[in-house]
């Protein structure tokens, strides 16, 4: 039979490149994450910007249209100011704290808003939990574009952005406005998540946020050593997951994320061994 | 260690390369078959086709019927099934919101809505409950077209296996007669059991029942029950207090006898309201295979309208 690779090549390479397309974000986003130790604020900003596109409904406008799309989006800045503005350099109620309340409080006003609307309840389910197998080549496309912008955008102001994350108080003292790009952060990480998840849903993007960060840190402390090894991770997990997938007939996104943590914990068994 | 790595990058780079030129390369079928292959959303659809395609059609389903049809998450396998189809069969309106995407994904536009091997089963169907006047968005989960379940009422049974019928021969036309005269024995079976059910369930005319979800509208205006009020407030929104306590008055003032659920939605409000107002939950299927003895589309039937004349007895 011919459909083993054409098969394989058929059915999974467009959501393999959005697998790659994710993994090189989300890799290096997930390096900012584990050191400023908001390990859910993807969870909160993607929920957040889904109550932003159910408003769109109770105005009358359809879930794909133009309106819900710029909704989510402001609520994506909404959040990325609440993160940055409940950040100071002497921290009273902590930052997890305050992830956890945001995303609590907007999924529940989502479910009230939603009881009213009385419609657009599967479209924003839906919108959380994603579907990589069936992503489209425009998507595709699309997000390579949102990405590649934010990736530059990060990558010219490298040194400002790894400094307000690894060492804040350093930030304070040289009278960089922490604020000001703080909120820069949030608001071009929002930007990235919030349509990550449509495509790959909420599970998905939070592993491919934290897995490969967390295993590179097992193995190296410096940035650039960690982001290449995150990025061979997050390539190995697509690839072994995209076969487990495809050869046994299990849902994609899933897959993916079993394979991250199988890959964790191969990473922590290595460096266990390694030590000895 | 960078040295390493770089050979791991070139030698992870390779496939990568592959698999890339593949996307930009047209996707021919991939295997050619004698038999007609058909994809089907659901089930019953499934030995629909069977039915009228007999043994000249390969028949695959992709949602399983224990699931609820709105949400469904196909997997791989489904993809390509559709994409080796020559013919897609499904429910039409909004009622599997899936279907767009994985048809996509699949990458074959003769198998797309309005393509001509798109087998839209809505088609000719009298819809209940269509919007009037200006669109409202806020009418209704899913239900812009109306409501979508119209396969529960078997007269519209006969309308889709016309339907049905006719794009096989189109497809098909060698096999022409021997898809005209399946369908025409189907249709003759199919209105004999007409006829038992309706005789079945001749006492409940004129009663009422209470619906979970908008999906029995069908099958209550087959049987000349009413089914008005739901357990869902709108359609796709679970109960609020306020609307359970409006059920309650309104079931006791009417005297309804039977609260009717699909198998997947969750009981507890149905079966609550129903101790409470001391009238009985009837579960029905909407899949071929959803329950024990549903096999085919008649026991499926057979199912559904006993447990209906039984609660209304």
């Amino acid at each position: 039979m011919t459909e083993t690779l054409g098969g394989i090549l058929h059915v999974m390479a467009l959501p393999f490149l959005a697998c790659l397309i994710l993994a090189g974000i989300h890799a290096y986003l997930g390096l900012h994450v584990i050191e400023r130790e908001v390990i859910f604020v993807d969870l909160a900003l993607a929920q957040i910007a889904a109550l932003g596109s159910s408003l769109a409904l109770i105005f009358g406008y359809g879930f794909d249209s133009p309106h819900a799309y710029w909704l989510s989006l402001g609520f994506t800045l909404l959040g990325a100011a609440i993160f940055s503005f409940t950040r100071f350099r002497r921290q009273i109620i902590p930052q997890e704290a305050m992830i956890g309340i945001v995303y609590a409080v907007s999924a529940a006003l989502l479910i009230l808003i939603l009881s009213r609307s009385g419609e657009g309840d599967e479209q924003i389910r839906q919108s959380l939990v994603g579907n990589i197998l069936l992503v489209s080549k425009g998507e595709v496309w699309k997000i390579f574009g949102i990405y590649s912008a934010v990736g530059l955008f990060h990558y010219f102001f490298r040194e400002k952005f790894f400094l307000i994350s690894r060492n804040p108080e350093e930030a304070f003292k040289n009278g960089l406005n922490v604020r000001l790009w703080d909120f820069m952060f949030y608001a071009s990480f929002g930007f990235v998540v919030t349509s990550s998840v449509k495509i790959a849903g909420v599970l998905l993007v939070f592993s491919f946020l934290i897995v490969p960060s967390a295993c590179a840190m097992l193995f190296s402390d410096k940035l650039r050593t960690r982001l290449m090894l995150g990025w061979m991770i997050g390539f190995l997990a697509s690839v072994c997951g995209m076969a487990v997938s495809y050869y046994l007939d299990f849902p994609t996104g899933a897959s993916v994320v079993c394979v991250f943590g199988l890959i964790l914990a191969a990473s922590g068994f290595i460096k266990a061994v390694l030590r000895k | 260690m960078f040295s390493k790595i770089r050979d791991l990058v070139f030698i992870t780079a390779f496939p990568l390369v592959v698999i890339g030129s593949s996307l930009f390369a047209d996707t021919a079928p991939l295997y050619a078959a004698e038999k007609l292959n058909v994809v089907t959303t659901t089930t019953l659809f499934k030995d629909l086709v069977k039915e009228i395609g007999g043994d000249k059609i390969e028949v695959k389903h992709v949602a399983s019927p224990k699931f609820n049809i709105h949400f469904i998450q196909p997997k791989p396998t489904d993809v390509r099934n559709v994409a080796n189809a020559d013919l897609f069969v499904f429910t039409g309106l909004d009622l599997e919101a899936w279907v767009d995407p994985l048809l996509e994904a699949a990458g074959k536009p003769s198998l797309f809505r309005g393509g001509e091997r798109n087998v839209d089963l809505s088609t000719g169907v009298r819809l209940l409950k269509v919007p009037t006047g200006a669109l409202s968005r806020s009418m209704g989960d899913l239900h812009l077209f109306g409501n979508p379940h119209y396969i529960m009422s078997p007269e519209n049974l006969k309308i889709a296996a016309n339907t049905l019928l006719e794009k096989l021969k189109t497809v098909d036309p060698a096999n022409a007669s021997y898809y005209d005269e399946r369908e025409k024995d189907f249709t003759s079976r199919l209105d004999k059991k007409i006829d038992e059910w309706k005789q079945l369930c001749a006492h409940c005319k004129g009663k009422e029942v209470i619906s979970y979800h908008d999906d029995f509208e069908y099958a209550a205006d087959f049987l000349e029950i009413k089914a008005e009020q739901f357990i869902e407030p709108k359609p796709g929104i679970p109960p609020t207090p306020k609307h359970l306590e409006f059920l309650e008055g309104y079931v006791k003032e009417r005297g309804v006898r039977a609260i009717v659920i699909p198998t997947y939605y969750p009981k507890d409000a149905a079966e609550g309201l129903a101790r409470r107002v001391g009238s009985k939950v009837v579960t029905i299927c909407q899949n071929v295979g959803e329950m024990p003895g549903t096999d085919n589309i008649f026991s499926l039937f057979d199912y559904d309208f006993a447990q209906i004349s039984g609660a209304l007895k």
